[in-house]
């Protein structure tokens, strides 16, 4: 019960993902669809709101968050599990059967009651490939990271403002999310709660909201682009999680299979245009900041060219 | 004479870039439309309920109902899906069987068969329920008739139950039996 009432409280959580399984394989880009879907969010939400209706903006995002964000699974992780437009990897059931035997979770060790949880599939976005699970993150956690932007923005500083929604991001990866969970703390998912939480300051906020009012009537803006906020730090074989000791010592082994690819075109190629676009994010000064104060294992030790290079030389 | 090439170049460098925008404009209109009619077709259909758990009152049961949801045409709940809507359950079990009719939500999966969601992840119910006992119950008397509320959650496939049910017995010695009783329950499914 005590375990309900933690899930129920706390901001919900989202699958675990794999981008190595998904390396070489065509995967189309979804941001149309991505893009339509949250379009028509703001719109099911913003039609039946009449003109001259008074709420303000706030009000609006209050209204249209109870679509984008749910307790536990997200609506738009769960859409994308059986849309028949957004490419994904794993695609079907028996492309999943197969993904479940051989993510990086799929052999830790047998109780492992992380594995009963299901893993999110890979997308595709300009090139940048995510879990489904970084959406969740980005509505969900977002959300949270705004609430608290907005309950604290008077009393402090933007950079403390921002170190605050970090730690709060921390405490998720560290607690009821990540590792007590599954043993995965995911600096990848504080990038995609960051982006998130732009996304819902952007609404209101800034020299040019994305919502507007247009003859007295709500509107979202069709400027809005999901590709603005994806970067390839929400790719996990790019941006390596830390794992629980437990489990690494089999994620290790699983990843090690992958070793081969690295020197592949594929991977060399989706790399180089990664790093073409990788940028130092608050974020990752953040856990640069934990890990020089020893409060986070080095995630550079999870990445494959560590796993790689450890191998070559064992 | 160079001012009109240079203006006939823009000219023509506009032009190709309005096509790519029309392009890029028809294919969102596109998206957005194949997108509206997936979330916004729908259709009503029925998923199959199970449970296996020990309870308190009736020990080992198992239970098989059904759930009417309606939702999207599109939705494949074969990898995973959400669902709610009004369902009943009939768990017959060593000291009796109970029936129940309510409310609920989860989210799992059916895998192949498409229908029976087998795996649930998450998911809460209330339901009205009729528990007829038998044989060894432990109440008193052994065979009776109950009617009252179960709630129940299912996390990560582990359902947990908990009932207030009221005696509806009134025979012979009756007195020296419980008006109301708590149920409890733990097993798996929803």
């Amino acid at each position: 019960m005590l375990l309900t009432a933690l899930l129920a409280s706390a901001p919900a959580r989202a699958l675990e993902t794999d981008q190595f399984y998904a390396w070489g394989k065509p995967i189309d880009d979804s941001s149309q669809y991505l893009n339509a879907w949250v379009q028509l969010q703001f719109e099911f939400t913003l039609d039946p709101i009449s003109a001259g209706d008074s709420r303000g903006c706030e009000s609006v995002v209050g209204k249209v968050q109870k679509r984008l964000q749910h307790s536990i699974y997200q609506p738009i992780e769960l859409w994308i599990l059986s849309s028949d437009l957004v490419d994904r990897i794993p695609r079907d059931p028996e492309a999943d059967k197969d993904y479940r035997s051989n993510y990086l979770l799929a052999k830790t060790f047998t109780l492992d009651y992380g594995r009963l949880l299901q893993p999110s599939p890979t997308l595709q976005v300009n090139d940048i490939r995510f879990g489904s699970d970084k959406l969740a993150h980005f509505f969900s956690e977002g959300w949270w990271y705004y609430k608290h932007w907005m309950k604290n923005r008077e009393e402090l500083s933007e950079d403390a403002l921002q170190h605050e929604l970090f730690q709060f991001g921390v405490n998720l990866e560290r607690w009821i999310q990540g590792t007590k969970m599954t043993g995965v703390f995911s600096p990848a998912d504080l990038e995609s709660n960051y982006q998130g939480f732009i996304f819902y300051r952007q609404l209101c906020h800034g020299e040019q909201p994305l919502l507007y009012q247009r003859e007295g009537r709500w509107h979202f803006s069709d400027s809005f682009d999901i590709g603005d906020y994806i970067q390839p730090e929400w790719d996990e074989s790019w941006n390596p999680n830390v794992y629980s000791p437990m489990r690494w010592k089999n994620i290790r082994t699983t990843m090690a299979g992958y070793c081969p690819a690295l020197d592949s075109d594929w991977v060399v190629r989706q790399r180089a245009h990664y790093a073409q676009q990788d940028t130092q994010t608050p974020t990752e000064k953040m856990i640069l900041e934990l890990v020089a104060r020893g409060e986070l294992p080095d995630p550079q030790d999870y990445d494959i060219t560590s796993v790689c290079g450890q191998q070559l030389s064992e | 004479m160079l001012m009109v090439l240079l203006g006939t170049q823009a000219l023509a460098e506009d032009s190709s870039r309005e096509p790519a925008a029309d392009t890029q404009t028809v294919a969102q209109d596109q998206a957005m439309e194949q997108v509206r009619e997936e979330l916004t077709s729908m259709e009503r259909r029925w998923y199959g309920l199970m449970r296996i758990r020990w309870h308190d009152t009736q020990r080992l049961s198992a239970g098989l109902g059904a759930m009417w949801v309606k939702q999207p045409r599109s939705v494949d709940c074969s990898i995973g899906c959400a669902i709610k809507g009004w369902h009943f359950e009939v768990e017959p079990g060593l000291y009796g069987i109970q029936a129940g009719v309510g409310w609920g939500t989860l989210i799992g999966e059916t895998g192949r068969t498409r229908r029976l969601m087998h795996t649930v992840h998450f998911g809460w119910n209330v339901r009205g329920v009729v528990l007829r006992t038998w044989g060894d119950s432990s109440l008193y008397p052994q065979s009776q008739t109950l009617a009252g509320i179960e709630a129940s959650v299912s996390i990560i496939r582990l359902n947990i139950s908990a009932g207030v049910l009221r005696s509806l017995y009134s025979g012979p010695g009756e007195e020296f039996g419980e008006d109301w009783i708590i149920t409890t329950g733990f097993g798996w499914g929803f």
